[in-house]
């Protein structure tokens, strides 16, 4: 009895409870099911919500020798097209195992939020009958729904749940992760008035994201951009420009949600994922017919238009086509400056992806095409003033197989292949002695393939395999650059210990790199998450991470024409290595406010520094690479989550980052000690009102610049509140309008270069014909 | 059926574009390297292949473009004249590289001393001694001769010019040297500089005057 007080408890926290009977004897679980939805019918100003529908299920089969009938609750995860992706009996029965795979096994039409098909959670009651139950006053046949009896009740208070992808490589239910796992919503996205990826992570928790030249570089905690993983589907990308993926290039009409894992994630990931991964997931095309578009004018000569047509172009085959248009002017953190401290930019986006469905396995078919032109304009200390062109283009064709049988086996398998170009123009003013024209081009194949085998609803396996080969043809590497990787992994996860009070579930993972450049790397991982109630969850972790050297610094021939030093690549280069710990918790003491905070240290050696070498009189200084650094970076994080009254919701989030640049002896530049993060969405709904503000304060900066005489000094600039405001009206589910203001208060300095304060107003609309993608029993 | 067949074959369209745009060079800019910091029109300057010279008074201002990562530029500090006869030439000059026609980097017998804390018009006379020709490298950081001009990198100060990494600025020093030339004639040269109006590197200015040998 004490463990059905537990599951109500659960229910009344985050699931949209649902008791479903199959069998007709089960007029008492009905009942139950009335009740919830009387109890939790959707208030009138709520958002319109449509409970998931039971399709179909297999029968339930008593084995032989059962004496009485059993009923056993399965509390199921229900993705948004309807299937059962988790499914976790609440009971110890020995008929449970059998009843998960039933469960598993069953089809929904999902539900629905606002129109939105969403994930969610909800309970059925397997039954097993041992006689015949009577015929009247019940559900007729297996599985099938009585509609005078909705078997699926909901609430308006919950939320729908969240599923996730990378913590595991696997869909999961974020809030049974063994790690936790932030994610940024196509809601957000929208409301929040975002044009790309660097944009949405801007005011994200945890994680900053600088200016350069070169684009938009992502920090995980405290750590520079190569050593974090930025995946889009979960593959790899080419293009790191200085170490740096530049976040700008994914715009905001193919991201259906970007995922955040910070702290060390090799074991699965390998090389680069030691700060955390990224994994940016495209959208999905679920629709009948929904065509949508956007345009948006502001300040700077600030224009964006998006588009996105989707469509049913057969009974299980869905097609999705967006395009994008961005335009930005330049700016000057130094008005008086020649030299612009963000480019103009022009970006153009096309892409498409094509979903097919048959039984259990679902093929999908991407591509896009990406064109991004900076214009900047550089000034050199000495008087050169170069007006530079940046041209990258990004092709992506990726070819997706899963195969999905909950009770047996999945399996994801994965084939991607990306080529990135990236054309930079030098044009010196007033004389043509340093004009150059630099053409880059790296290719990258990547297979993953990935089966997860469940043992038991408490333990399974998930075994990988990703080979992938990469080259580079750049003027600055005096050969062509190629390596080839072998990537082998496996993670365990099962719950070791289950008391009545609590829960352990150990996931140790394992990753094995064998790559053609530097050898192999072993990247072990152990998490561990103790769920003492279902509102409080303490999660730990220790990992091993590296991060293999780059072309660039195993191959380089690069002259500096301006002065004329040379930077030569090292080929004994050797991977980076590191290791990291994490340890926090979560809290829902109520439920409208969640609290969590996480302990995180990494530490970095063999880190790859910049070296002299001895000057030589043609080319000067030259520089090249050594295994020489060390570093680490420490740190908390805390984030609340609360929702103040119905309509209007509240995320702080705050991190503190200590930092040891171990070759310098001092703090490594430019990490802000303390973030605070905060967003705030509020929505009247009678008025067709959302208001949305982001905000990211950063305090404790410190940069060594040199002076001319070669003294370095300290510089500790004041603190940077970058707040975004927007207003969306809208008019029915057609039309809407919307008003914002990116960066407030015009912060930015010499340092942190931040687009100026920028007004902005548009215009959104949408139609949808037909209905969402159904599975059909 | 068949719109929607098409509809594929769009999508196929779109998403092969392989990466076709095309960056060209502009190439606008006019060479206007060669007017000097303390002013004067460009035709002022007496072209002379690799090099531009102007009078002023008996002080010569030369330019010379050592971009080149090939090849030296040669210089006849006697005849005022871009020559690269082995008998004749007193300097040359390669990006930041100045070297002189004597020692291990040629057979002319130039020598050079410098001087630290005078000007250069407070030369008069070439110091009696203390003149030295390029020597092998010493065991020191850089792998050329040593000399004058180059100096030893593991006492710092000892190039014409001061590298600061941070910009990777190159500044001449405020040094005057006595050149002692193939003609066995004495000049007093101070470098000025290393980059032309347009901010372009390796376009070395130095001016020199002759002076009178000691009694």
């Amino acid at each position: 009895m004490s463990r059905v007080v537990h599951i109500s408890a659960l229910r009344r926290r985050l699931v949209l409870p649902a008791l479903v009977a199959f069998a007709a004897s089960s007029a008492v679980a009905i009942a139950r099911a009335q009740e919830d939805t009387d109890e939790l019918a959707p208030a009138s100003d709520g958002p319109v919500i449509v409970p998931p529908r039971l399709e179909s299920v297999p029968e339930p089969e008593a084995p032989e020798g059962l004496e009485a009938s059993v009923e056993i609750v399965v509390t199921v995860v229900v993705d948004e097209e309807g299937r059962v992706v988790e499914a976790t009996p609440e009971s110890d029965h020995l008929l449970a195992e059998r009843a998960r795979e039933i469960a598993l096994e069953a089809r929904f039409s999902p539900a629905t939020v606002d129109g939105e098909p969403v994930p969610t959670r909800v309970q059925i009651a397997v039954r097993f009958e041992v006689a015949p139950p009577p015929v009247e006053d019940a559900p007729t046949g297996h599985g099938e729904t009585n509609d005078a009896r909705p078997p699926v009740a909901t609430s308006p208070r919950e939320e729908p749940i969240e599923v996730v992808v990378t913590g595991a490589r696997f869909d999961q239910d974020a809030s049974r992760s063994a790690v936790r796992v932030e994610v940024i919503s196509r809601r957000e996205l929208e409301e929040g008035g975002i044009r790309n990826a660097a944009e949405a992570l801007e005011e994200a928790h945890g994680v900053q994201v600088n200016r350069t030249f070169r684009g938009m570089e992502l920090w995980i905690r405290g750590l520079d951009p190569e050593y974090s993983l930025i995946l889009v589907d979960g593959a790899t990308l080419p293009g790191r420009v200085g170490g740096a993926i530049d976040l700008s290039r994914f715009g905001v009409e193919e991201i259906e949600r970007i995922e955040i894992v910070r702290g060390p994630s090799s074991a699965l990931y390998g090389s680069e994922a030691i700060g955390g991964v990224v994994n940016i997931l495209t959208r999905e095309p679920r629709h009948d017919f929904r065509a949508s578009a956007q345009g948006t004018y502001g300040s700077r000569n600030t224009a964006d238009a998006v588009a996105r047509v989707e469509g049913r172009l057969h009974e299980k085959v869905f097609l999705g086509l967006n395009g994008g248009f961005h335009h930005e002017d330049p700016f000057r953190q130094e008005p008086a400056s020649v030299a612009t401290s963000g480019s103009r930019r022009v970006q153009g986006t096309v892409g498409g992806r094509l979903d097919a469905r048959f039984g259990d396995h679902r093929l999908s078919a991407r591509a896009s095409y990406l064109y991004l032109r900076l214009e900047g304009v550089e000034a050199s200390t000495v008087g050169a003033v170069i007006d530079r062109t940046q041209l990258q283009e990004q092709g992506q064709i990726s070819v997706e197989h899963r195969f999905d049988k909950r009770a047996r086996a999945q399996l994801v398998q994965r084939l991607t292949y990306t080529q990135y170009r990236e054309q930079t123009l030098l044009d010196q003013r007033g004389a043509t002695q340093l004009d150059q024209l630099e053409d880059h081009r790296e290719h990258l194949a990547q297979y993953t393939g990935i089966v997860r085998i469940p043992f038991s609803e408490a333990h399974d396996l998930t075994l990988g395999v990703e080979p992938m080969v990469q080259t580079l043809e750049s003027p600055r590497l005096p050969e062509q650059g190629e390596r080839i990787r072998l990537g082998v992994f496996a993670q365990y996860d099962g719950t070791v210990w289950e008391p009545t009070w609590g829960r352990l579930r150990l996931v140790p993972a394992l990753r094995a790199d064998v790559d053609s450049q530097f050898g192999s790397q072993i990247s072990p991982k152990l998490a561990a998450r103790f769920d003492v109630s279902d509102t409080v969850v303490f999660r730990a972790s220790y990992g091993r991470g590296f991060r293999a050297p780059s072309f660039q610094q195993l191959l380089l021939r690069f002259e500096n024409p301006t002065v004329g030093y040379i930077v030569l690549g090292n080929p004994d280069l050797d991977a980076e290595r590191s290791h990291g710990v994490d340890a926090g918790f979560t809290i829902e003491p109520f439920d409208r406010l969640t609290f969590g905070a996480t302990f995180f240290r990494n530490d970095l050696q063999h880190m790859i520094a910049v070296v002299s070498a001895p000057p030589d009189p043609i080319y000067g200084q030259i520089f090249t690479y050594d295994n020489l650094e060390s570093a680490w970076t420490m740190g908390a994080e805390a984030d609340v989550a609360v929702r103040v009254i119905e309509g209007l919701g509240l995320k702080l989030g705050y991190m503190f980052v200590e930092t040891w640049d171990g070759e310098n002896d001092r703090r490594l530049e430019g990490r802000p000690r303390h973030r605070l993060t905060a967003s705030l969405r509020g929505e009247i709904e009678k008025a067709e009102l959302v208001f949305t503000a982001r905000a990211a304060f950063l305090m404790g900066r410190t940069y060594y610049p040199t002076t001319a005489s070669g003294e370095v000094t300290r510089v500790n600039p004041g603190a940077i509140a970058q707040i975004d405001l927007r207003v969306e009206k809208r008019f029915g589910e057609k039309l809407a309008l919307f008003f914002g203001v990116e960066n407030l208060a015009d912060a930015g300095d010499a340092y942190l270069m931040l687009r100026p304060r920028t007004f902005y107003g548009g215009v959104g609309t949408q139609l949808t014909k037909g209905g969402d993608r159904e599975e059909s029993p | 059926m068949k719109s929607r067949l098409e509809i594929l074959g769009l999508f196929a369209v779109l998403a092969l574009p392989a990466c076709a745009a095309q960056l060209e060079p502009t190439d606008d800019g006019d060479d206007a390297g060669w007017l000097h910091p303390d002013g004067g029109a460009i035709d002022e300057w007496i072209p002379m292949g690799h090099f531009r010279v102007k009078y002023q008074g008996d002080v010569v201002h030369v330019r010379v473009n050592a971009t080149s990562y090939e090849s030296f530029r040669y210089f006849d500090l006697d005849a005022v004249a871009n020559d690269e006869d082995p008998a004749r030439w007193d300097l040359r000059f390669q990006r930041m590289a100045v070297e002189m026609n004597g020692g291990v980097t040629g057979e002319g017998g130039v020598v050079a001393l410098v001087l630290d804390g005078v000007s250069f018009d407070e030369v008069s006379v070439a110091p009696a001694s203390g003149y030295s020709a390029p020597v092998p490298d010493s065991d020191d950081r850089d792998q050329y001769a040593d000399s004058v001009f180059t100096g030893d990198h593991d006492e710092p100060g000892n190039a014409w010019y001061e590298y600061t990494v941070d910009g990777h600025v190159l500044t001449p020093r405020p040094w005057v040297y006595v050149v002692k030339s193939t003609e066995g004639r004495a000049y007093k040269l101070a470098f000025d500089g290393y980059y032309d109006e347009a901010g372009s590197p390796a376009n070395v200015q130095f001016r020199f005057a002759e002076i009178d040998l000691p009694d």
